[in-house]
């Protein structure tokens, strides 16, 4: 067990976690041991036997099943603290876009979209804050007035105040009680990835990538003012403390849709900028890279070495490793051998990786995929790996 | 006339402008090669399921080729009706995302190519439990059956769906598509074959409704 520590335990043990994470991403010297994150999706829930339902929209009970899980597993820090989906904030909207099951545990989302093909020039226009409130909202959520809206969004506001103090409060308590630093500071998200999430949903997007592709680039640029003002606003001036990984992050997902010549024209010129902007500072990055890479590798390969951290879902770690030499592995354990393997099966996996992944002690552990459903991973085969990796000196 | 070669390619290379010019002129002389349009069609789709599987076309690319080929049909559905259903009769299958998963864009790309390639396709929806797919496998004389999920979770949901048709004595062959689905998985869940893509998925089917 990793019960709570004291407070000036606590501060010791954040600093020598971030340092030893520092160590590998920044290559400086080669780690005492692999460091070790979590990347569970809601298997945090399932472990800790609390109902999606609950859990999802009672932060205390969250922030407790959290507390717990640390206690139980001893991660160096977490990809997520259950916070990826605000169910809880986007259902107090009035149509609830996910879908909570309890018996059995599942979060679905459904692609749902308001925006329409003749929609584009509006957008471009007035920014996507202005579009939103003026020609989405009550589009929509269907609001039948104006004050259905404006009690709508009282009840949302409140509802994002909620889910920051969560936030607050877990990352507050992973740093001072347990001693596990943040993985990220802050974020940058590429705009393309706003039109499959919400405004034209996957299938409109792949239509509009050859119908309206002029029109989507216009789009993205109104939209990106938006999100790069915001991430200029603090991202210049992050200084580490000692309390957080990766200096910021980003998670592409959408780009899955994109051939490598579609992903040239309609993303890599933002992630470009963003990753410019890192190595122009001198910062870190972490990239949580969804679905597979493997076909965009073309792109990150010429990035400067040791300022780059990148989380796979899909792809074979052992040929990103030998194609991404400048980028941090993290990640790539087999999340259904945890689920459905023995002790001996994933110890042995373990032991792999370390001289196929590992081998000049520039991985992260992580699993692949989410563990969000029932049977996901198997608590022996979890507490077996991540001892046995503890116990390996680099 | 059309020339149905060039057709075939502009479906491949996703041209929705010459596809639907073409398949209009087809219309407008009379809709009698409505039958070779389709043809034509179908043979670009192979070549689109080929680009996919070679990388050079994406999700986004299958999506897009699903809508242009749903347009296609309904562009020449008039004149292929007129003919009798155009291909003659045609194979009746099950295809649905089994239950506890809710995705169907894998689902519906991989029904839009069952149906270029000639099939009836009894799209069950998202979330449907076996005893559903056994109740439509009786009713119908089913003998194929293509489950998709994209959760790990759906596994499960498969192999009760795959037991359920054999305890009910149906002599269907069953196909698992989807992100979770590996050689493995065929084996755990009991199905006779499984597919990443949409391609293999059309080519087993067919391959099945052959034998």
């Amino acid at each position: 067990m990793f019960e709570k520590l004291s407070k000036a335990e606590a501060e010791k043990t954040v600093k020598e976690r971030t340092e030893l994470f520092l160590d590998v991403v920044r290559k400086r010297k080669k780690p005492d041991r692999v460091p070790l994150v979590s990347n569970d999706g809601l298997w945090k829930l399932i472990d800790q036997d609390i109902k999606f339902s609950e859990g999802l929209h009672d932060y205390d009970t969250l922030h407790e099943a959290v507390c717990k899980y640390q206690e139980m597993y001893g991660f160096d820090a977490h990809a997520d603290y259950c916070v990826l989906n605000k169910v809880a904030f986007q259902e107090s909207f009035g149509k609830p876009r996910f879908i909570i099951t309890d018996e059995p545990p599942t979060l679905s989302i459904t692609d749902t979209f308001s925006m329409k093909d003749e929609d584009y020039p509006a957008l471009a226009e007035k920014g996507i804050v202005k579009f939103i409130f003026e020609d989405m909202l009550c589009r929509h959520y269907e609001y039948e007035s104006k004050e259905e809206a404006v009690e709508h969004l009282k009840k949302a506001v409140q509802e994002l105040i909620r889910y920051n103090e969560y936030c607050g409060r877990i990352y507050g308590t992973m740093v001072e009680e347990y001693g596990v630093p943040n993985l990220c500071a802050g974020g940058y998200q590429m705009p393309f990835e706003f039109f499959v999430s919400g405004l034209r949903g996957l299938k409109n997007t792949s239509l509009d990538l050859r119908r309206h592709k002029e029109e989507m680039i216009e789009a993205m640029e109104a939209i990106d003012e938006r999100l790069w003002g915001e991430f200029m606003s603090y991202a210049p001036y992050i200084e580490n403390d000692g309390t957080f990984v990766f200096d910021t992050y980003t998670c592409p997902m959408a780009y899955t849709l994109l051939s490598p010549k579609q992903f040239e024209k309609f993303y890599w010129p933002w992630m470009k900028k963003y990753f410019d902007f890192v190595a122009e500072h001198d910062q870190t990055a972490f990239i949580y890279a969804e679905g597979a890479i493997k076909n965009k590798l073309e792109f990150l390969q010429d990035l400067e070495d040791k300022r780059f951290g990148i989380l796979l879902e899909q792809d074979d770690p052992v040929e990103i490793r030998e194609k991404l030499p400048n980028f941090t592995l993290m990640g790539g354990y087999p999340t259904t051998l945890l689920g459905e393997g023995t002790v001996e099966q994933c110890v042995d996996k373990a032991k792999e990786m370390m001289e196929t992944v590992n081998y000049d002690g520039n991985w992260i552990f992580s699993f692949d995929k989410l563990a969000s459903f029932e049977g996901g991973v198997k608590r022996e085969n979890l507490l077996a790996v991540l001892d046995y990796l503890r116990s390996v000196k680099l | 006339m059309v020339d149905f070669d060039a057709l075939a390619a502009a479906m491949g290379e996703l041209d929705e402008d010459t596809v639907k010019e073409m398949l209009e002129e087809v219309m407008a002389e009379g809709g009698q090669d409505a039958e070779n349009a389709m043809k034509a069609c179908q043979k670009g789709m192979d070549t689109v399921g080929k680009y996919f599987e070679e990388g050079e076309y994406f999700v986004g690319d299958l999506i897009y080729a699903g809508e242009l080929m749903t347009d296609a049909v309904s562009i020449l559905k008039d004149a292929l009706v007129g003919d009798g259903g155009g291909s003659g009769e045609k194979t009746k299958m099950i295809l649905c995302t089994v239950k506890d998963d809710l995705h169907d864009i894998g689902k519906n790309i991989v029904r839009a190519m069952l149906e270029a390639a000639g099939f009836e396709v009894l799209d069950l929806g998202i979330d449907v439990p076996p005893e559903k797919v056994v109740e439509v496998a009786k009713a119908e004389n089913i003998r194929i059956v293509v489950l998709s999920g994209v959760l790990t979770l759906a596994l499960n949901s498969m192999k009760d769906t795959v037991e359920a048709l054999k305890a009910a004595g149906l002599d269907c062959r069953v196909l698992i598509g989807g992100a979770p689905v590996s050689e493995e998985a065929r084996v755990s869940t009991g199905a006779d074959a499984w597919a990443y893509s949409p391609q293999t998925t059309v080519a087993t089917c067919k391959a099945w409704a052959a034998e």
